[in-house]
């Protein structure tokens, strides 16, 4: 995807078949793929990590913490509140979580990977 | 000059005068015959005096024309003998004024004048009613035969006068006896009459005391004749209730005289009471006085207590009209009984309590009560606590939801109080609340007994089985009504259930979707190009997805929609760019169903409108116009049309008949037979609501065999008004 270096983008998703496809589908797309079954475990990760996620896909309704207060939690975080999120939901209604884009389930192939490729760059553009 | 007694004497006059008395005047004396001679000459008239005395007649004497003139005003006589020849006043004018006087102008005057009277003195004599006129010396015999005459006549004058006047006595003697016969008869006649009649007759005098009370007052009342006519006593008969008022209205009608009518109810011999119609007027004599009062009792009672029935009858209809109609204008169980309980304590009862059974709820099945009401609103709540403090649900309450029956309860005794299920013992607070009596009826719906109505009055006995055939009546319309209410509730649960679910299901169906459409999206991606059979079952397979993802979404449409869920993120869009999207997108779908889009849009038709609703209007009209007008061309047309943007779909399909035309925007609705053509009915409805949430409009037109034309008109410049119902 980038200067030989994978990308790394962070999902979290509770369901562990969707889990598990979003990683094939991305890391097919040659990104390097991070997965958390829900928003404490995603959190944990993220404090530990030697390096930030160019982007998180997020669910919304999750056990443990939901991606409401997984948003909110990065949001106090100085290191992590520039990462762009990307939220995905089953519900056709604004979920009002802060957000570079809201998908709707069920994703296309296309949608995720253009919208994930969009997320990247605005960072790589806006964070540059 | 003194005059002799004299003898009775004349062959004419009646012997026995005490015998003549007896038979013709009882009552009076003896006549006397009494004979006027006036001369100047106290010898002349001493003569005639003499001459006279035969003739068995009291002789009175007068000296002079005024002297005889004040005799014969003071008394009768048979005859006057009078001398022409007078100083001062003649015997001409004595007899000219005699005649003038209505006592003496019929007593026979005999004038005695001197020898030389002259023919003209002869003639006056006659002229002034003289009978005779007689020369002096006066002939003794001719004098006394022509005064005996006179005497005669006089005699029997005064006889026939007598016995005229004792016929006259007699005759208004015998009339008088008549009258008192014919008083008598009208009496009787009147008294007949009176017991003839059916109704109670009697009379008063003018100050109101009763005079007579006839045959039927006594037989109605059993009293005796004597006790009856005791003053105003027919005012003792009168119920308690009405006797006040009918004292003072009959004292009214004394005292003015006017006519008198009430309606009052009277007692019987048994005990027993009667409506009666009492009337009375006053009998007035000629000169207006009022002499006596009459009056009458008539007995309509029976008249009485079918009008009191009817007007119950009446009452009791109204009642229960209103009451299904109080109920029946709420679907909430409780409202309903509300309502109810406040049309029962207006009339029926003085307080009332509903004991409800709600099968639906399973925590708390049995409401006790569910609704109290007195009339008294600050007593409500004592009664409200009472009824809930009550020892446990037994007696009559249970009986009622048990097995549906209906309880008269007469009198609120302790017996009575144990069946309602009081066990507090004693009546203090039904007594504090004015309770006395109670009716208690089951409300039964359709699947059993829903509670119980308990109706209470402030008077012991208040209520009668009039009363409780009306309670059970509206026990039956409470149940009908809650049955209506429960049923509402029921069907409005399983609506929300049903949305409920759809959501959820909807919601749980995307995350698997989600997951195969990335997996076939992946798949498709890492095929060769020599796998050409793989990539195309691949791309089948993503398109059926693609189709199941819209079906969830349609479903999950619905149930927003049905919630008043639907959110418009409203942004400035062009209809003719988007209606080519959409037929862009659907190109590839057009083609395989034989049908091409022909669009016809004017430029900037534009509107601050929800893109992917509108898109989706599009999208489902365009999806119907290929689905049942497969094979033939779509015509699209967009245009700006005053205030709104217009599009139309027309297709040259099946058509649709009249009758559907009005049904095809419902739910789960379709116009063709489901074994043709396949869909959840949900396209045209979710259309409708996402063209209402704009404030637009959508119709359609057809008819059978010519296709159909869609027309949807949304508003160029918001329109909150109608988006707002969405929100």
């Amino acid at each position: 995807v980038s200067d030989g270096h994978p990308v790394t983008i962070l999902i979290i998703e509770d369901d562990i078949d969707v889990r598990e496809v979003y990683r094939e589908v991305l890391e097919d797309a040659g990104y390097r793929a991070v997965v958390a079954a829900n928003g404490k475990t995603a959190l944990d990760w993220l404090r530990a990590a030697p390096g930030l996620p160019a982007a998180i896909v997020l669910d919304v309704m999750m056990p443990v913490m939901n991606g409401h207060e997984f948003r909110a939690e990065i949001a106090k975080d100085e290191a992590l509140r520039g990462i762009p999120v990307i939220v995905v939901t089953a519900h056709r209604e604004e979920t009002g979580i802060e957000c570079v884009a809201q998908l709707y389930k069920p994703v296309s192939l296309d949608d995720l990977l253009s919208t994930v490729a969009r997320a990247c760059a605005s960072v790589r553009t806006g964070g540059a | 000059m003194k005059a002799e007694p004299l003898e009775p004497a004349g062959a004419t006059f009646v012997a026995d005068p005490s015998e003549t008395l007896d038979r013709v005047a009882p009552t009076r004396e003896a006549p006397t015959v009494d004979i006027l001679l006036v001369d100047d000459r106290p010898e002349d008239l001493a003569a005639l005096a003499h001459v006279l005395g035969g003739v068995g007649c009291q002789t009175i004497m007068a000296a002079s024309g005024a002297e005889g003139l004040c005799r014969a005003l003071e008394q009768d006589f048979a005859v006057i003998v009078l001398d022409v020849d007078m100083p001062g006043i003649d015997g001409f004018e004595v007899a000219a004024l005699l005649r003038r006087r209505p006592r003496t102008a019929h007593t026979p005057i005999i004038f005695v004048a001197n020898d030389d009277a002259t023919a003209g003195a002869i003639h006056r004599a006659y002229a002034v009613g003289a009978v005779d006129l007689l020369p002096k010396p006066v002939e003794p015999d001719v004098l006394r035969a022509k005064v005996a005459t006179f005497v005669d006549l006089f005699r029997m004058d005064q006889r026939i006068r007598q016995q005229a006047e004792a016929l006259l006595a007699t005759e208004r003697r015998m009339r008088e006896l008549e009258v008192a016969e014919i008083k008598l008869a009208n009496e009787r006649r009147y008294r007949n009459l009176a017991d003839a009649i059916p109704q109670i007759v009697w009379t008063a005098a003018p100050d109101g005391e009763v005079t007579f009370f006839n045959q039927r007052w006594v037989a109605y009342t059993g009293t005796s004749l004597a006790l009856a006519t005791a003053p105003s006593s027919w005012l003792d008969a009168v119920h308690p209730d009405e006797r006040a008022s009918c004292r003072t209205r009959w004292q009214e009608a004394l005292g003015t005289g006017d006519a008198f009518e009430i309606e009052c109810r009277l007692r019987a011999a048994d005990g027993s009471h009667r409506w009666h119609l009492c009337r009375a007027t006053p009998e007035r004599n000629r000169s207006g006085e009022i002499v006596g009062w009459l009056g009458t009792h008539t007995d309509f009672d029976d008249l009485a207590r079918a009008r009191e029935e009817t007007q119950a009858a009446r009452r009791r209809s109204e009642l229960l009209a209103e009451a299904s109609k109080v109920m029946l204008s709420t679907l909430d169980q409780i409202e309903a009984l509300e309502r109810l309980s406040r049309v029962i304590t207006d009339t029926l009862a003085d307080a009332c309590v509903i004991d409800a059974i709600d099968p639906d709820d399973e925590e708390a099945p049995l409401r006790e009560p569910a609704v109290a009401a007195h009339r008294d609103p600050a007593k409500t709540e004592a009664l409200d606590a009472w009824w809930r403090g009550r020892v446990g649900v037994r007696g009559a309450l249970p009986r009622a939801l048990r097995d549906g029956t209906a309880q008269l309860l007469r009198e609120l005794d302790d017996a009575a109080l144990a069946r309602l299920g009081d066990r507090s013992g004693g009546r203090g607070v039904p007594e504090e609340l004015g309770l006395r009596a109670a009716i208690v009826v089951p409300i039964r719906g359709v699947a059993g007994t829903l509670g119980a109505i308990t109706l209470f009055a402030s008077r012991a006995h208040g209520y009668d089985l009039a009363d409780l055939a009306v309670a059970e009546d509206l026990g039956r319309r409470a149940g009908a009504a809650l049955d209506n209410a429960r049923l509402y509730a029921r069907a409005e649960r399983a609506v929300r259930a049903r949305d409920e679910f759809l959501s959820i299901a909807s919601h749980e169906l995307r995350t698997p979707l989600s997951a195969l459409m990335l997996q076939l999206g992946g798949l498709e991606r890492t095929l060769q190009p020599s796998e050409e059979r793989s990539a195309r079952k691949t791309a089948a397979a993503l398109r059926h997805t693609y189709r199941l993802a819209k079906l969830v979404d349609s479903l999950l449409d619905v149930s927003r929609l049905a919630q008043g869920r639907l959110t418009l993120n409203v942004e400035e869009c062009d209809l003719g760019d988007l209606v080519r999207e959409v037929t862009d997108r659907l190109g590839e779908h057009a083609r395989h169903a034989g049908c091409s889009f022909a669009v016809v849009a004017a430029p900037d038709v534009r509107g601050p409108w929800d893109r992917l609703r509108v898109e989706q209007v599009v999208t489902n009209l365009l999806g119907n116009a290929l689905k049942y007008g497969a094979g033939h061309p779509i015509e699209i047309a967009v245009a700006a049309d005053g205030g709104f943007a217009t599009m139309t779909v027309r297709d040259h399909g099946i058509g649709i008949a009249a009758d559907d035309l009005r049904r095809i925007f419902g739910r789960f609705e379709r116009a063709a037979p489901t074994r043709h053509y396949g869909g959840l009915g949900l396209g045209l409805y979710i259309a409708r609501e996402i063209v209402h949430a704009h404030g637009g409009t959508i119709r359609a037109s057809s008819s059978p065999g010519e296709g159909a034309v869609f027309t949807v008109e949304l508003p160029r410049a918001a329109a909150p008004a109608r988006a707002e119902r969405a929100s």
